[in-house]
C-alpha cells in the first residue's frame, strides 16, 4: 500500500545533478520547459548538488514563476548545504524558506 | 504590434545579450510574454552587428563574455548616435561591485542582479524604457 502511493510522487521528483553548471544547465532548463508545458507539479530534489551557479538558479526561478502563472505546484524541500549556501550568499536565503514550503 | 485599447502600438524592441543561450532564453522569454520584440545576440561582436539593423529601444548585455564583453559594448554602442539615449541595462551578479562601477562609467543606465525575479525585471525594463 506504501509503495502504491509512494510509486507515482516519487517519479515525479526532479533529482539536480551534482554539478550544475555549463551543458547540465542547459539541460535542466529544455527539462524544465517541457515540464511547464504539462499539467505535473514540478518537485525537485537537491539534495545532491555540491555545485550551482547563477544560471541555474536563474533556471528554477524563472520554473517557479511559470508555475504560479500556471497555478501549478512547485517546491524544492530538499537541499543539500552548498546549495542553500549558494542562494544564501546571493541574498535569497528568503527563496530558499519559499521553495521548502511550495507554493500550494 | 500590441493592440491596447483599440489603437495599435509598437511593441518596444529589446536586444539581449549573453553568452549563455539558456539566459538569453529566460530573459526573452519573460520579456515576450509581455509585448515585447527582443533580438538576441551571443557576444559583444554579434550585439555590435545587430546594433546596426534597426532601432532598439532597449539593451540588456551580460558583462563577462568572450570576444567582447558588456563593458566595452556599452561604451561602444554610447558613440553612435542612435545608442546615445537608449537605456542599457547590465546585467551582473551581486559580488561584482567594481563591474558596476566600470559600466556606470562606461555609460550603462543601471543594472539587473542574477539571478533575477522575472517580475522585477519587467519592472526594472517598463521603467526605463518608456
Amino acid at each position: 500500500m506504501v509503495e502504491e502511493l509512494a510509486t507515482p510522487q516519487l517519479e515525479k521528483i526532479i533529482q539536480l545533478e551534482s554539478r550544475l553548471t555549463g551543458r547540465a544547465v542547459d539541460s535542466l532548463h529544455l527539462f524544465l520547459l517541457e515540464k511547464s508545458g504539462t499539467d505535473d507539479p514540478i518537485l525537485i530534489d537537491a539534495s545532491e548538488v555540491t555545485l550551482i551557479d547563477t544560471t541555474a538558479i536563474q533556471v528554477l526561478l524563472s520554473a517557479e514563476k511559470e508555475c504560479i502563472s500556471r497555478e501549478k505546484q512547485f517546491q524544492n524541500n530538499n537541499m543539500s548545504s552548498d546549495f542553500i549556501g549558494a542562494m544564501t550568499t546571493l541574498g535569497l536565503a528568503n527563496v530558499v524558506d519559499r521553495w521548502r514550503d511550495g507554493n500550494v | 504590434m500590441l493592440l491596447i485599447d483599440g489603437e495599435m502600438e509598437m511593441s518596444k524592441r529589446v536586444m539581449v545579450v549573453d553568452d549563455s543561450k539558456t539566459m538569453r532564453d529566460m530573459v526573452s522569454f519573460t520579456l515576450k510574454r509581455e509585448g515585447y520584440e527582443v533580438v538576441e545576440a551571443e557576444d559583444g561582436i554579434r550585439a555590435t552587428e545587430v546594433s546596426g539593423v534597426g532601432i532598439f529601444d532597449l539593451v540588456i548585455t551580460d558583462v563577462n563574455m568572450p570576444r567582447k564583453d558588456g563593458i566595452t559594448l556599452t561604451k561602444e554602442l554610447r558613440m553612435k548616435p542612435q545608442f546615445r539615449s537608449t537605456p542599457i541595462l547590465i546585467l551582473t551578479t551581486e559580488a561584482d561591485a567594481t563591474k558596476k562601477a566600470a559600466g556606470k562609467a562606461a555609460g550603462a543606465t543601471g543594472w539587473i542582479v542574477k539571478p533575477f525575479d522575472p517580475d522585477q525585471l519587467l519592472s526594472v525594463v517598463k521603467r526605463v524604457c518608456r
